[in-house]
């Protein structure tokens, strides 16, 4: 293939990469002033996201249609930078690569067109508009592509069927055997190329660089882990975007506004003001407004405040359910931003939604939700072989984490109950912190009171300090996720396992016997903070496969978007203002399953599932239990 | 103006888990301490009034050793402007099951501070938690010589300048609107939820001097004196109702005997199988049954 390029060519490609790479550090400014140096990049999982697409893919019809499109641009711009630094292949491989050019090339069209058809038909409020200048350009990159083809193979083999190029042979039936046209149409095809390049910055083209540099620097420790506050700083949370660290920045950056996020938000489908994707949109616009703006040039009220852009009433509804994190294809996380919301609207504003502030003042003064104190928080446990760590429980195996649900709640004490059976059964040494024990600080976090989180962790922690602990196993997934994930933060490391993994260690160990049959059918709903969160979706499913006669089925929505109950991120202590409420939406899921049982192993789940099911007012309502209470049940 | 709030520490001894009578089934390390939260009530209603009125100091004023800093720093922190504690000394304290002086000497020192700080209106809890006499409003405001009004709800600026506009319930889905002068004693009942303090304020209490007032404690006789304190009773225990099979007398003593004597029982859960299983072995192993196994 021989060079086309002209000196004026070359200047212009200069041209058009000097305005994208300007233009980028222009744009981009605010987040990378802002960018610590010695934030490392992650390459491992880069080539496959960029190549595969696979999180695009999750939806399939849309998926390929962006792979068409990619593939489109990218493999016919490796040929042409192959081909300027004269690298040229022989005549069949050369053909080859060319059918596979114009076969891409006919895909890209109808992937633009599919793109493009979807956009337009969507309203506004869906899905942005700014995509349809982008789909236009390329749209006229194509047909010239085509048209120049057409008309060069009309020149060189008029009236040959040219099998490299069937798409190209199509077009020369009705195109003139002229090369002014053949060279008007190179022109026109080259300068929408560079008219592309340039304006990549400042056009929805952007995501291309933003989506992989936000996956280059993706979190890497926990899955959604909140941004660390120093309080001592009085970095207390998102009064505006300015309190945003880079990397959220860089997330709201990089959002093209899909909407998947909020296809799969618990608050969006069940009605509620919330949109992940309007959080991020809000945060971009003012993040590019006010980003880069300097402080004084606000005068005495400061940049304005994120909440007038995010309504309390918006930020108030999330549960934190990390579906959102989950789906989102260029991995930004609309949940940071929310809580850091809340955390400002707590601890700058002092705005906590009423019905919140008991249990806060609960938390406060008692150390438990429910207020009821430390002195009972053993009282589940009284008369019974319950040991408590201290001089006498010094050699333990585990530390049972009972937590607050399994301390006080009724229900949740049973399963509390059934694990210390089993654990007895299998001759686990294990004791309980008892008095000792101290809400994890979930609520307390998830709600916004980081102080009051970082106290109650710091308790916690000196307590398993002092006793040396080193395996813990919790009985609800929110401790899990606190214990196991947010306290080393807080320089406490410790081996966390929720106990179904942890019994299902027992079980494939030989040391407990599922004898009693239950010839139920039975789902398992999974936990927001033990699967999304923690990624334990087997042990759940196993440990039901283990009793007898369980028959083990899927909700409609399950393990990574698995939806969630509504009572997490604080909402258990919320009411539900507006649309429906999240546990009856799952709730008539569960019902067009026909399941008899449902297996949950989060007493959040427990309580609004049972809620949920029983308002449905069904002829056979499916009994919600935890799935610890089934298998110490089939122990006998 | 000054608007005097008085905040009583008490320690909440809210858990009978103990064992032993003489401590009241009480464990002395389950205690809380915590401010009485009628007196929360109270500061808050102080903080609407500032924000309806404007500028106001707003005084805490506490009595008694600090058993409880930190909550005392939190309700500073909530919005309070000062807070002063009276030192007690020379009161005897022990010849007071509870371990306080009396009313009428809390009042005593309550007034005399009052006096000294100048407080204008002055804000209690209409009674406390740990001894619920529900005196010290209104013998505080008997020493001060000011109007009292018990167990308001609201409070806000009257029509005139010297009057305030007190809300109270008057029992039974009553409402009473009070038009009270200025200085006066108001006592509140719970309902309004002291305001969850900002960051920034939390950490300016803590670095907040707590002001003592030691101004020499007159000791006035106590007028009235704790004769005798019962413990509560311990926990009531569940008398199984007497088996109709049995003969009378036996009824009788089983009743008597109450809940020394516990109805054994073993409730069996799980699946219909478990269950039946563990009926069998309980059968076999009472020799109702005989088994055929061995
Ligand atoms: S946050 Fe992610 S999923 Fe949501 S709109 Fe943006 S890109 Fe799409
Ligand atoms: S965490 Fe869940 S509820 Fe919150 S915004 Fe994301 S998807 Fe919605």
């Amino acid at each position: 293939m021989k060079s086309l390029l002209t000196a004026v060519d070359v200047l212009l490609v200069f041209l058009a990469l000097m305005v994208m790479s300007l233009g980028l550090a222009r744009e981009w400014s605010y987040w990378w002033s802002k960018k610590e140096s010695r934030s490392a990049g992650n390459w491992a999982g880069l080539p496959a996201y960029i190549l595969q697409q696979r999180e695009i893919l999750r939806k399939p019809a849309v998926g390929i249609a962006h792979l068409c499109v990619f593939w489109g641009v990218v493999l016919p711009m490796l040929v042409i930078i192959a081909a300027q630094f004269g690298f040229v292949l022989p005549v069949g491989p050369a053909h080859t690569l060319h059918l596979l050019q114009d076969i891409f090339g006919l895909f890209m069209l109808l992937g633009t067109l599919y793109l493009l058809r979807r956009r337009l038909g969507l309203s506004s409020g869906q899905g942005p508009q700014r995509t349809v200048l982008l789909m236009g350009i390329l749209l006229i990159i194509l047909i010239t592509g085509f048209l120049a083809e057409g008309a060069r193979l009309e020149i060189l083999y008029p009236g040959e069927f040219s099998w490299f190029s069937p798409v190209g042979w199509v077009f020369a039936q009705a195109l003139p055997a002229s090369p002014l046209f053949m060279q008007g149409m190179i022109r026109l095809h080259f300068l929408a190329v560079c008219v592309l390049i340039a304006i990549t910055p400042f056009s929805f083209l952007r995501h291309a660089v933003a989506a992989p540099l936000n996956v280059f620097f993706r979190k890497q420790g926990p899955r959604a882990a909140l941004r660390e506050l120093s309080l001592e700083t009085g970095d207390i949370g998102a009064k505006s975007v300015r309190n945003l660290s880079w990397k959220q920045l860089l997330d709201a950056e990089a959002c093209v506004a899909c909407g998947r996020c909020e296809e799969n938000c618990p608050a969006s489908i069940s009605g509620k003001l919330l949109s992940p994707r309007k959080v991020m949109q809000q945060i971009y616009s003012q993040a590019k407004t006010f980003g880069g703006a300097q402080t004084e040039s606000f005068g005495q009220s400061g940049p304005p405040l994120l909440a007038d852009a995010i309504s309390p009433e918006e930020f108030w509804a999330c549960t934190s359910c990390m579906a959102c994190v989950a789906q989102c294809p260029v991995c930004a996380e609309p949940l940071d931003k929310i809580i850091d919301l809340r955390r400002y609207q707590v601890m700058g504003e002092g705005q906590l939604p009423v019905e919140a502030r008991g249990m806060i003042r609960d938390l406060d003064i008692y150390g438990d939700v429910q207020g009821k104190g430390a002195a009972h928080r053993e009282d589940w446990a009284m008369h019974r072989a319950v040991p408590v760590l201290g001089p006498e429980a010094a050699e333990t195996d585990i530390l049972l984490w009972v937590g607050c649900a399994g301390s006080y709640h009724p229900r949740n004490q049973q399963t509390s109950r059934a694990m210390v059976k089993i654990l007895l059964t299998a001759g686990v040494r294990f004791a309980i912190l008892g008095k000792a024990e101290r809400c994890c600080g979930d609520p307390a976090r998830r709600l916004g009171d980081e102080a009051l989180f970082q106290r109650l962790a710091q308790q916690n922690i000196e307590q398993f300090n002092r006793y040396s602990a080193h395996t813990v196993v919790t009985l609800c997934p929110h401790c899990l996720n606190t214990l196991k994930n947010e306290y080393p933060a807080l320089g406490c490391q410790l081996t966390v396992v929720h106990a179904t993994e942890y019994v299902m260690g027992l079980l494939d160990a030989g040391r407990l016997q599922l004898k009693y049959p239950l010839a139920k059918k039975l789902a398992v709903h999974d936990a927001c903070y033990l699967g999304r969160y923690n990624g334990v979706y087997k042990a759940p499913r196993q440990l039901c496969q283990n009793v007898p006669g369980l028959m083990l089925s899927e909700l409609t929505r399950s393990r990574e978007s698995s939806f969630c109950c509504g009572g997490g991120g604080g909402r258990m202590w919320l009411h539900e203002h507006g649309g429906r409420n999240i546990n009856v939406v799952r709730a008539e899921e569960i019902a067009e399953n026909h399941v008899e049982i449902i297996g949950t192993s989060c007493p959040y789940c427990l309580v609004m599932l049972d809620d949920g099911v029983k308002s449905l007012e069904l002829e056979k309502t499916p009994v919600v239990s935890d799935i610890i209470d089934i298998v110490a049940d089939a122990l006998g | 103006m000054k608007i005097i709030v008085c905040i009583k520490q008490i320690c909440h001894t809210y858990a009978r888990t103990g064992q032993n009578p003489e401590s009241r089934y009480l464990n002395p390390e389950d205690a809380i301490y915590r401010i009485n939260p009628y007196d929360e009530a109270a500061l808050e209603l102080a903080l609407r009034f500032r924000d309806q009125t404007g500028p106001v100091d707003i005084i805490l004023l506490t009595l008694g050793p600090l058993i409880a800093e930190s909550e005392l720093r939190r309700c500073l922190a909530a919005g309070a402007d000062q807070l002063c504690r009276i030192v007690l000394s020379g009161i005897a304290t022990e010849n007071d099951p509870l371990l306080q002086p009396d009313p009428w000497t809390k009042a005593d020192s309550l007034a005399r501070a009052v006096t000294e700080l100048g407080g204008g209106l002055v804000l209690c809890g209409k009674e406390s938690l740990d001894r619920g006499s529900g005196q010290v409003g209104a013998l505080l405001a008997h020493l001060l010589k000011m109007p009292c009004v018990s167990a308001i709800t609201d409070l806000s600026a009257g029509t005139a300048a010297d009057h305030i506009r007190v809300q109270r319930s008057a029992g039974r889905g009553v409402r009473e609107v009070i038009r009270c002068p200025l200085p006066a004693v108001l006592s509140a009942d719970m309902g309004a939820d002291l305001r969850l303090p900002v960051f920034a304020r939390r950490q300016w209490a803590l670095s907040q001097p707590i002001q003592n007032l030691t101004s020499p404690v007159i000791k006035r006789p106590a007028q009235v004196v704790t004769a005798r304190l019962s413990p509560p009773r311990p926990r009531p225990k569940i008398v199984p109702v007497p088996d109709s099979r049995l003969p009378a007398y036996d009824r009788v003593s089983q009743l008597l005997a109450g809940s020394k004597m516990e109805k054994k029982g073993e409730l069996l859960t799980g699946s219909p199988e478990s269950q039946v299983d563990g009926i069998i072995n309980y059968l076999k192993a009472n020799g109702f049954l005989e088994s055929h196994n061995d």
